[in-house]
């Protein structure tokens, strides 16, 4: 329903969104609507503010060194100044940059600011003479500015600069003037110019009094930028006490996946505190990398449970076919250990679990065989798990002989995982084990199965008939367990072989086919219900009967009139409160002036009065008022009958909705 | 040798460095046994920029988490403010949570911060992530991130410098129905994948508005600061409707209704294809109105198309992979993914459990989010997966602009020669509010 609802907005919203826009919204407008020539002369012009605005973000996509001039005279116009530059940022050519250099000396405040910024954008390295000397401006806002279009310029001379006037700028100007040599020195390691990179970066990292951020960046630039030979300082810095710099650290290993990186983290990881190490192992874990085996095998056996949990996870993470055997290799000794869910190392057990279920391969497929194959109880519930989990049929003949073991923990879970992962081919293989078996929880775990197959793969008819040829040779409690299989599939044959059942002089069997009936997915059991509710003689069958006859015809596709004529039928024969309670319910779901009539009774029985009051509003409210003579005689009886403010008021609101009297 | 925790660090930088900006990160409090308590001095202390309807979205599910104090919002309007400091406060039964109106003050004085959750409208998704990114912050920002290829650069190279951690809200990606599609394509279950699809938003067109809506008179500062509002976006005068949605549809602030669900479905469908690194190499122009039906060609000749409406989902935000074995995809309102036949369906849990054992991510945008601000790991939709699948977003409405067909090179994040195309992929930000 929800759905529907959304394709009908979606389809509205589409229908709007390619319509005429509505008078009073605008439609949306070309990108370019005039010639730069056209343009340059709305500029000219004493065309207002919008206009001119209009052109400028036209200008910068077809302006040419035409409209240069024109655009510059207005760099200093308070209002046009941003929309100048939105122009001449964009322009190509050689006439730009010069422009907009010689207006650093005559303007000020907020578009100098923006000048600088247009520099910066066009990397302009004439321009760095002119920006350095703006870094000494005693206004921040233009000294920032200058230190990060220098930044952005990010030649040596631009780099100088800012170093250069770094030590003497103000406190706040100086994350600015950081952020400048940043730009800097990636500019020139993208020009290969390594070392002088490092020395910026190196800069940086000696600064003293400079936000976390700078000291982060500068070791994170420091050890990338050297790349070999930055390993010293990698490993220097994972040594640290100093969480910034241990963050920088991992970020800066993160960027460099080389194989020699793996082995400095692993070796690493001994020595380290508790909270770094975690980081570490789950760095070491997304690097794919098998050489982190060995140290997380480590952690993972020893220590704190987080950190053990995150070297499992990690070890799984590595996806390496290695790593299925030093997972295997943790869980073997697990599961002698492990013994129940209380135990302190269940948990890990689990987790190792997850971990072997979770990687692709054969290497993990053969191991989780290999455990379903195991002597040992506990590792062949492991190995259940894990061909479960891992969707392996091929498993599947090792399940239905798990499915036979001694073990009824064992033969629970086999039965699970083949209920979950089987096809129409299991299904005689269940039926013999369930005609061989004599264990009543055997009985629901072959009948879950062998529903699970069938309302999986969609095909009942390769279940029923094997079920009823079985039932022959079947005790009376493999017969039940087979009618509770009939029961979840429904089907005309299966009626069939339920009412034979049901006449069977075995009480067990007969009790299993009334079950089988009330939990019935088709309407067609409904006439059986209903005549075992009418003649039984045993209070327990009838109620049974009544309940699955009301629950079949609410949730059967039947239409209106068909429903209010079964539960109609179903009224006549309620007794108890809830019985009547059961109708009223399925009432409520009708709403045709038939129904409230059925309903108006009860408003007199002081037993369900609330609950039929409810109900009567609630069909009134979704009631054409066509029906209102109806309405009308039903809410005035809830008016008199009821108590529940909530029913009372609703029946008064609907009353006066469609201006019936109260009588 | 003694160690440092977070707390004591800061403190100790913040009394060396008065009058300095100081951004503290984080120490796992996982990695100290603490199990389900957190203590205080360990939580990840987060802000709040422009948080809005969609914004509290998120702040719901980040409040909850135990490892999360939440300490104050910023937003230059007040009434935003206020309906955000009433949420957390009633969350934690306090009157705590500060208000801030300017960015610039926000992350300048709140050094406590660890990390912030921005919401603002698509104008200033990409200032204030670099800004705050630029304060030492990590940031969940909320999508469309960029405005122009130019900014989302810039957000890219911020969150490198700094190796600062940086999701964008593109939650489907940690969504498992998604994923599950996802995984289907990327492991070539459904064989060769030739085509994605990807859903673009019913509403608003490609091409985008550039009227202004009738001034009025602008209401106090302390109400709502319309110089703030607009950032870095040109001046127009202000109009009411603006700040309570109406930004959307026109150029100056919104990415169109290419950007508005492309910026979930381009990086859906990108994972799927294996091609969150890079993005279409070809854009070819349709003569609609919505860019519906635009197909897109990835270097390595795999087409990823736009479409518009119920051709391909019966939801919302869909994705779909085609391959030469079958097809799959999502999109919200399903109850699971959906596929060409059942037997695609049935590794269902296999598979999320596979990509879950390979990326040791949580299904939950924001929870893998603040588990990487420990871990410092990228999260699933880091600055790279923004920014490529934002670069295509952006190269799809400048098709649709500009009418015609484009070549981009995303490697050289230019197109192939087309000067006009390529002076769209920036627009000067107005001073003060540059990069």
């Amino acid at each position: 329903m929800k759905t529907k609802i959304y394709v009908l907005i979606a389809a509205l919203l589409s229908a709007w969104a390619g319509a005429p826009a509505a008078d009073s919204t605008p439609a949306p407008t070309p990108l370019v609507t005039k010639s730069a020539d056209q343009l340059i002369r709305v500029l000219q012009s004493d065309a207002n503010r919008k206009a001119k605005a209009d052109a400028c973000r036209e200008l910068a996509v077809v302006g040419n060194s035409q409209a240069v001039p024109v655009l510059v005279g207005l760099l200093a116009n308070e209002e046009l100044s941003h929309m100048a530059r939105y122009a001449l940022e964009t322009i190509p050519g050689d006439s730009v940059n010069p422009a907009l250099r010689s207006e650093l000396t005559k303007l000020q405040g907020r578009q100098l600011v923006g000048v600088i910024g247009s520099l910066g954008v066009r990397r302009d390295p004439a321009a760095v003479k002119p920006l350095a000397a703006l870094l000494k401006n005693t206004d921040p806002q233009i000294a920032q500015a200058a230190a990060r279009a220098l930044g952005s310029i990010g030649t040596t001379g631009a780099a100088s600069a800012i170093s250069a006037a770094l030590g003497k700028t103000a406190p706040p100007n100086r994350l600015a003037f950081c952020e400048g040599l940043f730009r800097c020195a990636e500019t020139l390691a993208a020009n290969g110019k390594t070392r002088d990179a490092i020395a910026l970066y190196d800069r940086l990292r000696g600064l003293a009094e400079v936000p976390n951020s700078v000291r982060a960046g500068a070791l994170r630039g420091s050890i990338v930028v050297r790349g070999k030979n930055g390993d010293w300082l990698l490993r220097e810095s994972l040594g640290t006490s100093d969480s910034i710099l241990f963050d920088a650290a991992i970020r800066a290993a993160l960027e460099m996946p080389r194989p020699q990186v793996t082995e400095m983290l692993a070796a690493k990881l001994p020595q380290l505190w508790p909270e770094h190490k975690i980081v570490v192992i789950q760095a070491l874990g997304s690097r794919g990398d098998f050489k982190a085996l060995p140290p997380l095998y480590v952690e993972a056996n020893h220590g704190p449970k987080s950190i053990r949990l995150a070297a499992i996870r990690a070890i799984a993470a590595t996806g390496h076919s290695l790593s299925v055997k030093v997972l295997v290799e943790l869980l073997d000794d697990l599961t002698v250990q492990v013994e129940s869910i209380e135990d302190p190392e269940h948990e890990i057990m689990h987790a190792v679990q997850d971990g072997l279920a979770g990687i692709p391969g054969r290497e993990a497929d053969t191991a989780a065989l290999d455990f379903l194959k195991s002597p040992q109880a506990n590792r062949r519930l492991v190995g259940i798990d894990l061909v479960g989990r891992r969707r392996m049929t091929v498993a599947l003949p090792g399940l239905l002989l798990a499915a036979t073991d001694a073990n009824p923990k064992v033969r629970a879970s086999a039965l699970q995982r083949v209920g979950k992962l089987g096809t129409a081919a299991e299904v005689a293989a269940l039926i013999d084990i369930l005609l061989r078996t004599s264990d009543a929880q055997d009985f629901d775990g072959l009948a879950t199965a062998l529903t699970d197959i069938c309302i999986r793969t969609g095909t009942p008819a390769s279940v029923t008939a094997p079920i009823i040829k079985a039932f022959a040779s079947a005790t009376p409690v493999q017969k039940a367990a087979l009618l509770s299989v009939l029961g979840a599939l429904g089907g005309d044959k299966a009626l069939v072989a339920v009412r034979g059942a049901l006449t069977d002089p075995n009480p067990e069997v007969h009790a299993a086919a009334l079950r089988a009936l009330t939990a019935w997915p088709e309407i067609a059991a409904a006439p059986d219900l209903l005549q075992i509710a009418r003649t039984t003689t045993s209070s327990a069958e009838r109620d049974l009967a009544f309940v699955g006859f009301v629950r079949l015809v609410r949730e059967s596709g039947a239409t209106a009139d068909e429903k209010l004529r079964q539960l109609s039928q179903a009224a006549t024969l309620a007794s108890s409160p809830s019985e009547k309670m059961l109708v009223l319910a399925g009432l409520g779901d009708i709403p045709s002036g038939a129904s409230l009539r059925v309903v108006t009774p009860y408003l007199s029985d002081p037993a369900v009065v609330e609950e039929a009051g409810a109900v009567a509003v609630r069909i009134s409210e979704k009631l054409d008022p066509k029906f209102s003579d109806e309405i009308g005689v039903a809410l005035n009886q809830v008016l008199k009958s009821a108590k529940s403010p909530p029913v009372l008021e609703a029946a008064r609101k609907r009353m006066a909705q469609l201006k019936l009297p109260v009588q | 040798m003694k160690r440092i925790l977070r707390r004591t660090f800061l403190k100790r930088t913040f009394t060396a460095a008065t009058g300095l900006a100081v951004a503290p990160t984080i120490i796992p409090a996982s990695a100290l046994g603490l199990g389900g308590k957190v203590a205080p001095s360990e939580r990840i202390v987060l802000g709040g920029i422009g948080i809005g309807n969609r914004g509290r979205d998120d702040l719901r599910a980040l409040l909850p988490e135990r490892d999360v104090q939440f300490v104050a919002v910023c937003d230059p309007q007040k009434s935003r403010r206020e309906i955000v400091k009433q949420l957390v406060d009633e969350t934690y039964g306090n009157t705590d949570c500060a208000l801030y109106t300017d960015l610039r003050e926000f992350l300048a004085e709140r050094t406590d911060i660890d990390a912030v959750l921005s919401a603002t409208g698509d104008r200033w998704h990409a200032l204030a992530a670099i800004w705050a990114m630029r304060a030492g912050k990590d940031i969940y920002s909320e999508k469309p991130s960029s405005m122009t290829i130019a900014e989302g650069r810039a957000v890219l190279e911020t969150a490198k410098r700094y190796g600062r951690v940086y999701q964008t809200g593109t939650q489907r990606l940690s969504e498992a129905n998604h994923v599950y599609a996802i995984e289907l394509a990327r492991t070539g279950r459904l064989g060769h994948v030739h085509t994605a699809y990807a859903h673009i938003a019913p509403w608003d067109a490609a091409e985008m508005r550039h009227d202004w809506l009738p001034g009025e008179t602008e209401p106090p500062k302390e109400e709502s600061s319309w110089d703030l509002w607009l950032g870095p976006c040109p001046w127009r005068p202000y109009n009411p409707e603006y700040t309570r949605g109406g930004w959307r549809g026109h150029y100056d602030f919104h990415t169109s209704c290419i950007g508005e669900w492309g910026a979930h479905t381009f990086a859906q469908a990108q994972a799927g294809l294996g091609l969150l690194h890079t993005c279409p190499v070809h854009y070819e122009y349709v003569n609609n109105i919505s860019g519906d039906g635009m197909v897109t060609r990835f270097a390595n000749g795999t087409k990823m198309i736009l479409s518009r409406g119920d051709k391909y989902w019966h939801g919302s935000c869909g994705e779909r992979f085609v391959g030469s074995e079958g097809w799959a995809g999502a999109a919200d309102g399903y109850r699971k993914t959906e596929a060409s036949s059942a037997v695609l369906l049935a590794d269902f849990d296999k598979v999320v459990l596979e990509y879950q054992t390979r990326t040791q991510r949580a299904m939950s945008h924001t929870r893998n989010f603040l588990d990487c601000v420990k871990s410092r790991q990228l999260p699933v939709a880091n600055a790279e997966v923004m920014h490529r699948s934002m670069s295509a977003v952006h190269a799809a409405n400048i098709c649709m602009w500009l009418k015609r067909d484009l070549n981009y090179d995303p490697v050289k994040e230019e197109f192939v020669g087309d000067a006009e195309a390529n002076r769209l992929r920036s627009r000067a930000m107005r001073a003060p509010f540059i990069i």
